[in-house]
């Protein structure tokens, strides 16, 4: 679960990645990984790959900026991950 | 009395992708039902859409929050006002946010090319 969520971050956001090593902790807004237009598109993975619904509610830095807050938030949404080869896995790849 | 300023760019194909992608999963998330009945049925969708979203993040700016707990998309109307210009109507956490740190009025401007809107915000007390 973390390597993929690592791997679509890297991916999706090259720019912000740069090649740079992200800590579990790193928030991924306040360090530039990440915009705010690149949130939504995080939520629209996490939903896809992962099987779980993000709530208005829980659209908030505490179970999203960071790769260990993430991994947290689909621990406590019960989230499985979709088959990689699924349609699921080809909304992973987002342009920047 | 200025009491907030906000600037935000958003390139349209980003926008554009995720509606694509996610269609009314995504809309639903970022739009409140008055703006998808302005901005869907117009050629330039993705543009309209793409300058609403950077409107929202410039009051988020203004108001200081960011994408915070408390202020979140669906609580920033952007509707063409009365002259035509765009128009801010915040509610809930966005309008608590407003109302505490006193402003009256939300200022708002838009433009865009084919391929990025921006939007700027200014909060008046």
């Amino acid at each position: 679960m973390r390597d993929i969520v690592t791997q679509f971050i890297c991916e999706a956001f090259p720019a912000g990645a740069q090649g740079r090593r992200i800590e579990g902790d790193t928030s991924l807004l306040e360090s530039g990984l990440i915009d705010s237009t690149g949130v939504l598109e995080l939520v629209e993975f996490l939903e896809s790959r992962f099987g779980i619904s993000v709530d208005d509610a829980d659209l908030v830095p505490e179970n999203l900026d960071s790769i260990d807050r993430i991994c947290r938030f689909l621990a406590r949404k019960g989230a499985g991950a979709a088959p990689a080869d699924g349609p699921a896995r080809a909304s992973g790849r987002l342009s920047g | 009395m200025i009491l907030g300023t906000g600037l935000d760019l958003v390139e349209v194909a980003r926008i554009a992708d995720l509606v694509r992608r996610h269609g009314e999963r995504f809309l639903k998330r970022v739009y409140t039902d008055a703006e998808l009945e302005y901005c869907l049925p117009r050629a330039s969708r993705d543009v309209h859409l793409a300058g609403r979203f950077a409107a929202k993040e410039a009051v988020f700016k203004a108001l200081g929050t960011g994408w915070s707990e408390t202020v979140s998309w669906r609580q920033i109307e952007i509707l063409p006002g009365p002259s035509g210009a765009p128009e801010a109507t915040l509610r809930r956490g966005a309008l608590d946010r407003l109302q505490a740190m006193g402003g009256r009025r939300v200022h708002l401007s838009i433009t865009h090319t084919a391929d990025l809107a921006s939007a700027s915000a200014i909060i008046e007390g």
